[in-house]
């Protein structure tokens, strides 16, 4: 999948992004199996370059394509298709259900694309260290373990691009890690692409090309 | 349905519950209401058309009154072609027509055999065109050179033979299923002579008091036999009228000093007086379900408000908002099911205890509604589903507007 930027400026951040950003007002393509880390400060539009993506804003000037489609073109239909199908998403607010419990937050997900058995999902929680957690609601539990419950859900099904955004800003070092190294192989199998959003610039690791906002 | 018990535990998990049981509860009041009334219609309607259905259903026969100058033939009792014209042109008058009799005696006669005695009495006949008729007896025919004469019979005078006359001289009763095997001799004298003819009793009729014979019939005897002493304007007239109830007849009729069937008359009141209680019983009921459907309406749309941020992150994960449309659908189509079947229920077991207490008191009722008072829950349900079908698609559809920027 490829992702084309032409021109784009979201209008809340119009009369303040960097003329030296990438993505603003810029040309750019993200090419499809390749990792891209998205730096730079809060409140210069990370969120909203993802969410470009993801078709939740629309207010922008200029154009975003996926595969050559200009998103402002798809109807929702499309974008239920897209986001079961080929575009995932580990949401800055998580957008986890409160009232659900662990496992069923992920179950929701997977039983909408079929996309993985109970067993591989009780690996990627155990891998992650939540598998403890599985039957426990989420309101009951931390922002950390919550970052990890939505970043396995978001595994739960196909993509070709998988948008993060701070995936990681409640982890420990070790616990970020390992669900990076989660990310890639997942991303590595599917031959997708990352686009990962980050405060800082330092790389998350060797494989990410930096990218400034 | 397991694939969705997480999707319904989201978008159910805050519902309104005290608005969602009042509404519940006043659906299930009003429609019962509603179907209690329709089954009562139902059942007005089968006694209607269980009825006798020789005559147009709204009809009225009215003749002069008979006073002490008819009896000293001072007056006559039939009707001028002024008169008949003056009533015509009344505005409840669809259509009239006199009733014409005989202008030749008739006497109707058996021979005697060794059971039965011999009788003869003098009778009369009427006629009036068929199409104010409904008689479905093929033998209801006259053509010229037949000697059987097809005739209804009013029901009052086989009551009188049967009771009357029958019991006393030890004759055998007869129903009115089994009249139609009847027949009797009917000699006629007029201008020609002596005639000889079959009267067969074809159906009987509670309507009109008089005996009727085919028009044709009619017509040809009087051109045949009639004399003329025997001439005489139509003492009866028959009118079509949209409705048989309406005052206007009852006030026309008593100034002008006419009669009519009183019965028919009170039938058609009862008939007006049951059509305004089925309209009063269900707009009440109506009323009821319309503001328990407004309820449930306002119900469903704090339900998806307070579910708002749920719905939006629902819709993110890639759900389309048709998928929830249909979780949200069947939930009430369950709910909608149980309310209706119940108030059906209740409808017709209200209407099994009116049909108890009213064949106690000597009345047949019929009770196989069933089917047709399941067409209406049906119907109901369907028109709800419609409403809250559109009304959650316009919550969703917005809802999915404001989740995509």
């Amino acid at each position: 999948m490829i992702i084309n930027f032409d021109s784009v400026v979201p209008h809340p951040i119009r009369d303040i992004y960097s003329s030296e950003s990438d993505i603003w007002n810029n040309n750019i393509v993200f090419e499809q199996g390749k990792f891209y880390q998205i730096s730079a400060a809060s409140g210069v539009g990370k969120t909203t370059f993802l969410n470009l993506i993801y078709g939740s804003r629309k207010d922008y000037d200029g154009s975003v394509f996926i595969n050559q489609k200009n998103l402002n073109n798809l109807s929702f239909t499309d974008w239920s298709k897209l986001r079961t199908r080929s575009v995932s998403m580990v949401f800055q607010g998580l957008f986890l259900f409160d009232n659900l419990t662990v496992f069923q937050n992920i179950m929701l997900k997977n039983r909408l694309t079929n996309h993985k058995t109970e067993d591989q999902i009780m690996d990627m929680i155990n891998q992650l260290g939540i598998g403890e957690l599985k039957d426990k609601i989420v309101a009951k539990i931390s922002f950390g373990q919550k970052q990890r419950v939505a970043i396995v859900r978001a595994l739960c099904q196909p993509y070709q691009v998988i948008l993060l955004d701070e995936p990681f800003s409640h982890l420990d070092t070790s616990s970020a890690q390992i669900a990076l190294q989660l990310i890639i192989e997942s991303s590595m199998e599917n031959h997708a692409t990352i686009l990962l959003t980050s405060l800082s610039e330092t790389l998350v690791s060797d494989n990410f090309s930096l990218i400034k906002l | 349905m397991k694939k969705d018990s997480l999707l319904y535990k989201i978008l159910w998990s805050n519902y309104p519950r005290t608005a969602f049981i009042i509404s519940g509860f006043g659906l299930l009041l009003g429609a019962a209401i509603v179907f209690f009334g329709a089954g009562l219609f139902l059942v007005f309607r089968q006694i209607q058309m269980s009825d006798d259905q020789l005559f147009p259903k709204e009809f009225i026969v009215i003749n002069k009154k008979v006073s002490l100058l008819n009896t000293l033939s001072i007056s006559n009792s039939g009707f001028s072609e002024e008169e008949i014209e003056e009533i015509k042109n009344q505005p409840f008058v669809v259509n009239l027509s006199p009733f014409v009799s005989n202008q030749f005696k008739i006497g109707a006669y058996t021979e005697a055999t060794e059971n039965v005695p011999g009788f003869y009495t003098e009778l009369f006949f009427q006629a009036i065109p068929n199409q104010y008729l409904n008689i479905k007896d093929s033998r209801w025919k006259w053509e010229k050179g037949q000697k059987e004469i097809p005739i209804v019979f009013p029901s009052d005078y086989l009551k009188l033979y049967n009771f009357g006359f029958a019991t006393s001289q030890g004759l055998p009763q007869v129903s009115a299923k089994t009249i139609g095997r009847v027949s009797f001799k009917v000699k006629i004298t007029g201008k020609n002579g002596v005639h000889h003819f079959t009267a067969r009793i074809v159906d009987v009729t509670d309507k009109v008091n008089t005996i009727l014979v085919p028009l044709d019939f009619m017509l040809w005897a009087n051109d045949s036999f009639g004399v003329e002493e025997k001439k005489s304007s139509p003492s009866m007239i028959l009118i079509e009228t949209e409705n048989a109830a309406n005052p206007e007849i009852i006030s026309f009729i008593q100034t002008k000093g006419y009669e009519t069937n009183t019965e028919r008359l009170k039938n058609s009141k009862t008939a007006f007086f049951l059509k305004i209680v089925f309209i009063i019983v269900s707009s009440i009921g109506g009323i009821i379900v319309l503001l328990a459907l407004l309820m449930f309406v306002f119900s469903l749309e704090i339900l998806i408000l307070r579910s708002k941020e749920s719905i939006k992150k629902v819709l993110l994960l890639g759900f389309h908002y048709n998928h929830l449309l249909k979780i949200y659908l069947l939930f009430i189509t369950i709910m909608l099911l149980v309310i209706l079947s119940l108030s059906w229920f209740f409808a017709q077991t209200g209407l099994n205890v009116l049909e108890q207490f009213v064949s106690e008191n000597g009345f047949s009722f019929p009770s196989d509604l069933g089917i047709q008072l399941l067409l209406l829950p049906v119907l109901t349900l369907v028109i709800l589903l419609i409403i809250n079908m559109i009304t959650i698609r316009l919550q969703l559809r917005r809802i999915n507007s404001e989740s995509n920027g």
